[in-house]
């Protein structure tokens, strides 16, 4: 928007009168801190000295009521609404492609209730993840959610991107825990979804927003369940000689139903390149750690299961220490020098599947960037950390030691890549993501993805958000 | 400059993007703003290093508004040092004349008043030590060194150390005429009026024969013992310098004081940054208090090297005293939830911004103390 025009001055005074002057800016310094997230593309632009897309406005509401009456003010001049939490999303969820108002949610912090009887959580969506749960530990519970971003991410945020933590094997995906929310819809309406999330009463509107990453409405409540935490939590480390045994012995023992609050299996390449580096953990091999947790006798039990299946595929016991010193470390891979950065082009290509079909569309893609993108130098690594009753999760990534240094050319190669890998996931049993969300990476890929149903998204986004203002270029909308 | 180009170019790249240090980040925490998180400031220097921002006020706001006390450094796994990064950016920022008006006020207030308050009426140390008692006769190998924030903000701290002393027998000497360490000249980034601070202070105590100094301000202690030295400046030879809680843990050990009697209340300890994160001394104050206290220390959810700050550090108070409290009362919050009595700490800025922040508690159930106090209190 051209800031010199009056529609502008207009538009800044109806958000002032709403939050407070105190609570917008317009400086050209925070401006560009919005224009970037996690995800590469925005990296890069800034690093090649590209021109990035920014808010016009940016504001800090307090609470729903604010927040309708600055949605009402963006239908009213068709201006692009984006909310945001913590930008720690990776697929450019949060970025402003034709400006708007930046909606930061982070003054919206509270705790609201713990309910120790129902073992949940009400809190507002600005809540940082790291705060929320050591308010949580001093009363002995816990979100027992811990993604990488923990330390700055926001609850709306989990929610919205259908976020996993290390544990979800156990405790499932922030989706699993979310027992209901409050949201503002695209026309400014305040809507609050059933109290409860398992019902019999039609069909649910609570994960229509789940995972919406702000296209279809603004959380501004959540209830989220939460448990108490564990009496003890216990891990193993395992060395497997060949990848499939590995994968089989997640299988095993998820289809025991056994319940480990995490299983990773890592490929030889990870393990070489990650586990020695950031582990300090020097072994060749496919490397595994399982933890369980809860009560003494059912972890006991539990771990002693796991161990019979494991053996059973001649794994290598490695003890307690390789696991424990995960579990202290494991957000040290994502700080530097440990992440992966610029110059290098890399991407998190995560996708989910059955177990009938993980172990070849991990092949698949190996194949589509290894051997696809080996003039660039590409490689890539994959370890599987999130299991469900039916299935894995593949975190795989690709890297890119020698990308192309223009921009343009750096797109075109990014993007190309990002749609060979996701189409190889879809077509062995896959989805374009597992936990990190859409964005607009992989929005374009959205309408291939979802094939004759799509319609059917498209016209549930044009009906609820008909100025088409929620966060555009986002999701495929 | 500090950080050498390459390091600031691989602090900036390390940082620019990095989320990871956030809750590390007590101003971040409070004003909630993209630029005024670690990586925010990061991605501002190298957009002003491409030339695609310029230095200007905005800028300069969201560099002041920062509370450089070394937690995000030490939260980092690769220890990228982002405190110094942004003290280097302030300095530059002084260069090119670009401060808000406190800065400026915080600077000459210093050269005129030695003092960054600006009181120009200090009393006069000779007269604070005749009314604890006078000196200790003897020949003294000893230094005292006390520090502005002591002098300006609670003299009678300053007196309850010369009443330690004189219990302990210590014979001391002091400076007539202390000046200021240089500490906040280089918190703000007036790196070339800080090191004629300490030119001058050196040289006054070079002329001043002893074995020891004591340093009773952290902020003093770690300038001597850390950023002295970028200026070729050691204090330590032939002195050995001490701050004040690890001199008086060695009078206890030695049997110069005994604890006569004990504290009966929880007690918990507020690490200052200086000490928590720079010239390290986590111990000596808890061994103190364990001495004087029994088993009734208790300690705070973040301790030691973890410990949150006040809103002491990075001349946070002068440029943006209504974070700087806030900060505080955070620190309040976390020593009730202990359920402790007393909040002790070992540094006179500390335990002055605990105390204005505690103004503003409806209930009164702590009480603020100094290491120097608590243990006069137990050893009289």
């Amino acid at each position: 928007m051209d800031k010199r025009s009056v529609v502008y001055d207009v538009i800044l005074a109806d958000l002032a009168d709403i939050v407070g002057i105190e609570n917008c800016t317009i400086k050209e310094v925070d401006r560009l801190c919005y224009s970037v997230d996690q995800f590469w593309l925005p990296k890069m632009w800034v690093d090649r000295g590209v021109k990035l897309p920014e808010p016009d406005f940016i504001v800090f509401p307090n609470s729903a009521d604010e927040i309708s009456k600055i949605i009402r003010v963006a239908n009213r001049y068709k201006i692009s609404v984006i909310p945001y939490g913590g930008g720690t999303g990776a697929q450019g969820g949060t970025i402003p492609l034709f400006g708007g108002i930046v909606i930061d949610l982070k003054r919206m912090d509270r705790i609201i209730r713990i309910d120790k009887n129902s073992y949940t959580v009400t809190a507002l969506p600005g809540i940082n993840g790291e705060f929320l749960e050591n308010q949580l530990n001093k009363e002995g519970l816990t979100l027992a959610h811990y993604p990488a971003s923990q330390y700055c991410a926001t609850l709306g945020g989990y929610v919205a991107a259908r976020g996993s933590g290390v544990l979800s094997t156990k405790y499932g995906k922030a989706e699993d825990m979310v027992i209901n929310m409050e949201v503002v819809l695209p026309t400014g309406e305040v809507i609050r979804t059933l109290p409860v999330p398992n019902h019999a009463t039609g069909p649910g509107i609570l994960q229509l927003f789940v995972g919406s990453e702000g296209v279809l409405g603004i959380i501004t409540e959540l209830t989220m369940r939460i448990d108490p935490i564990p009496e003890v939590r216990k891990f193993q480390g395992y060395l497997f000689d060949d990848l499939k045994k590995g994968l089989e012995a997640g299988r095993r023992i998820m289809t025991h139903r056994l319940k480990p609050c995490v299983i990773r299996v890592y490929d030889g390449p990870s393990t070489q390149r990650f586990i020695k580096r950031v582990l300090n953990l020097d072994v060749t091999g496919i490397f595994m750690i399982v933890g369980v947790d809860g009560e003494e006798n059912q972890a006991i039990y539990e771990e002693s299961t796991i161990k019979k299946i494991c053996l059973s595929l001649n794994a290598k016991e490695l003890g307690p220490e390789p696991g424990k010193h995960w579990w202290k470390h494991r957000y040290d891979f994502y700080f530097p020098p440990f992440t992966p950065s610029l110059p290098y082009m890399y991407g998190t290509t995560d996708t989910v599947t059955t177990f009938d079909n993980i172990y070849k569309l991990y092949l698949a893609k190996k194949r589509v960037i290894e051997e696809g993108y080996k003039e660039w130098g590409a490689s890539y690594t994959a370890h599987f950390s999130h299991w469900f009753p039916w299935g894995v999760m593949i975190y795989d990534r690709f890297f890119v030691k020698r990308p192309p240094q223009d921009p343009r050319e750096a797109i075109v190669i990014h993007n190309k890549i990002w749609a060979d890998s996701a189409r190889a996931s879809i077509a062995n049993g896959g989805v374009l993501n597992d936990h990190h969300g859409i964005g607009f990476k992989l929005g374009s890929l959205m309408a291939e993805q979802y094939g004759s149903a799509w319609p059917l998204l498209k016209g549930l986004k044009d009906m609820i958000d008909p100025n088409g203002i929620m966060n555009p270029g986002k999701l495929g909308f | 400059m500090f950080l050498s180009e390459e390091e600031r170019n691989e602090t900036i790249n390390a940082c620019r993007f990095c989320p990871m240090c956030y809750p590390a980040d007590a101003v971040a925490l409070k004003i909630k703003k993209m630029s005024c998180t670690p990586r925010g400031r990061s991605l501002i220097l190298f957009l002003l290093n491409q030339g695609k921002l310029e230095w200007n006020k905005d800028v300069a706001d969201i560099l002041y508004k920062f509370s450089a006390d070394g937690l995000c450094r030490e939260w980092c796994v690769g220890n990228y040092d982002l405190d110094q990064l942004i003290l280097d950016a302030r300095h530059h920022l002084i260069e090119k004349g670009i401060v808000q008006e406190e800065v400026n006020r915080v600077i000459s207030n210093v050269i005129t008043y030695g003092n960054p308050y600006g009181e120009k009426n200090l009393v006069p140390i000779k007269q604070i030590i005749e009314e604890a008692g006078g000196i200790v006769p003897g020949n003294p190998n000893l230094l005292l060194f006390f520090g502005c924030t002591a002098r300006v903000k609670n003299p009678l701290l300053v007196g309850s150390f010369i009443r330690i002393l004189r219990l302990a027998k210590i014979p001391f000497t002091f400076m007539d005429e202390e000046i200021c360490c240089g500490g906040s000249l280089y918190e703000v980034g007036d790196y070339s009026s800080a090191k004629n601070q300490a030119s001058i202070l050196a040289d006054k105590i070079s002329k001043i024969s002893v074995d020891k100094i004591v340093v009773l301000d952290p902020e003093c202690y770690r300038m001597f013992l850390t950023r002295y030295m970028r200026w070729n400046i050691n204090l330590n030879k032939p002195s050995f310098i001490f701050n004040v809680s690890e001199y008086i843990w060695d009078l206890f050990e030695k049997g110069y004081i005994k604890a006569n009697q004990l504290i009966k209340e929880k007690v918990v300890y507020h690490d200052p940054f200086q000490l928590a994160r720079y010239a390290v001394d986590h111990e000596s104050p808890r061994k103190i208090l364990n001495k004087i206290g029994g088993s009734k220390l208790v300690e705070m959810s973040f301790n030691r090297a973890r410990a949150h700050c006040c809103g002491s550090a990075g001349a946070l108070f002068f440029t943006n005293p209504d974070i700087a409290i806030d900060m505080a009362k955070d620190i309040i919050e976390e020593a009730k939830e202990t359920d402790a009595k007393i909040l002790v700490t070992n540094s006179p800025f500390c335990q002055y911004l605990l105390q204005k922040a505690y103004e503003d508690f409806h209930e009164r159930d702590i009480r603020i103390e100094h290491i120097i106090e608590i243990t006069l209190e137990s050893i009289q």
